[in-house]
């Protein structure tokens, strides 16, 4: 089997960066699977969602986000895994920005479906905000590749 | 971006499959949809947000204001410490819940396996009171209680508080 390495300081930078979104995603999905029950009382106490969605939500949003950072860390159709981060970022940062302006103390359920898990809101908005620059660089990587290795 | 639609898509697809179809097989599955109130407009709560009916024991403000006057409880003040030096019930013992190591020493000389314990936070935006209880129950306090209306409910009521500071 012919392994494909990454070529240069970037290529392997974007490799971390892979693995990194992709292994907190695949680990965030976990509980959430063994638990979805659990996981609906977290989206319950986001107050965004309307009741007949709770439990839907909670059945597939952790194999999303398994399958995503599955595919991620592999490279199977890993931009397209990419940009399915990327949107569940982007929904959870705004989920997690109303109640943090609204002042409610919730459990953001990011790592955890139990209920009782305390978070930090703020913690947790600057941490999606991280991952969602790196799935921007990812997006964005043959262009900003492209950009750098041209000469001066 | 045609290709990145077409391969997200594809993923989409492959988990909604396992998502479902794990959910109809594993024990702990739910159904589509289940028996929840719409909250989506309730800011502030008359319970807390994560409250179960079924697990958690909340006091109303006169079972809560009963114990205090009857001193039939250990009162905990689950916020932080610089909120408990500006005002807490009076005879309560600071305990921040997401400080639980640093302070468990201090206030576990206060308590004892039969006692009433009843903790309380900031009032109806905090749960601190809520997860604090929850974890005695676990550690096998079985007496303790969440006053979810907390500090601010009980100063609305007009009832004594006590400061640290002296101004």
């Amino acid at each position: 089997m012919k392994i494909n390495y990454p070529a240069g300081f970037s290529g392997w930078a974007f490799l971390i960066i892979r693995l990194i979104i992709g292994g907190i995603f695949i680990y965030a999905s976990i509980d959430k699977i063994i638990a979805p029950g659990e996981f609906a009382k977290i989206i319950h106490n986001y107050r965004l969602v309307h009741p007949n969605l709770i439990n839907t939500m909670a059945i597939i949003f952790p194999w999303f986000e398994l399958i995503a950072g599955i595919g991620l860390i592999t490279g199977f159709r890993y931009k397209g895994a990419n940009f399915i981060i990327l949107c569940m970022l982007l929904i959870f940062i705004i989920a997690l920005g109303i109640n943090f302006v609204r002042g409610v103390n919730i459990s953001c359920g990011c790592f955890s479906s139990s209920s009782s898990a305390n978070s930090n809101l703020l913690m947790r908005i600057i941490e999606d905000a991280l991952m969602i620059l790196g799935c921007l660089a990812i997006m964005l990587k043959p262009r900003l590749t492209k950009r750098s290795s041209q000469p001066v | 971006m045609k290709q990145t639609l077409k391969d997200a898509i594809l993923l989409l697809i492959v988990s909604l499959v396992l998502a479902f179809a794990v959910n109809s097989i594993s024990s702990n599955g739910i159904p589509l949809e289940g028996t929840w109130y719409d909250n989506r407009h309730r800011v502030k709560l008359e319970v807390p947000p994560s409250y179960d009916p079924e697990t958690d024991s909340l006091l109303s403000m006169q079972e809560a204001f009963t114990l205090w006057n009857d001193k039939k409880a250990v009162f905990l003040d689950t916020r932080e410490p610089d909120e408990f030096a500006e005002g807490h019930i009076p005879g309560a013992i600071n305990f921040p819940f997401e400080q639980w190591d640093d302070f468990w020493d201090k206030v576990e000389p206060f308590l004892s396996y039969d006692n009433t314990i009843v903790c309380y936070c900031g009032g109806l935006d905090c749960e601190l009171s809520l997860f604090a209880a929850r974890e005695f129950q676990a550690i096998g306090y079985p007496k303790s209680y969440i006053f979810f209306g907390g500090y601010d409910r009980w100063v609305e009521y007009d009832l004594p508080w006590e400061s640290d500071y002296e101004d």
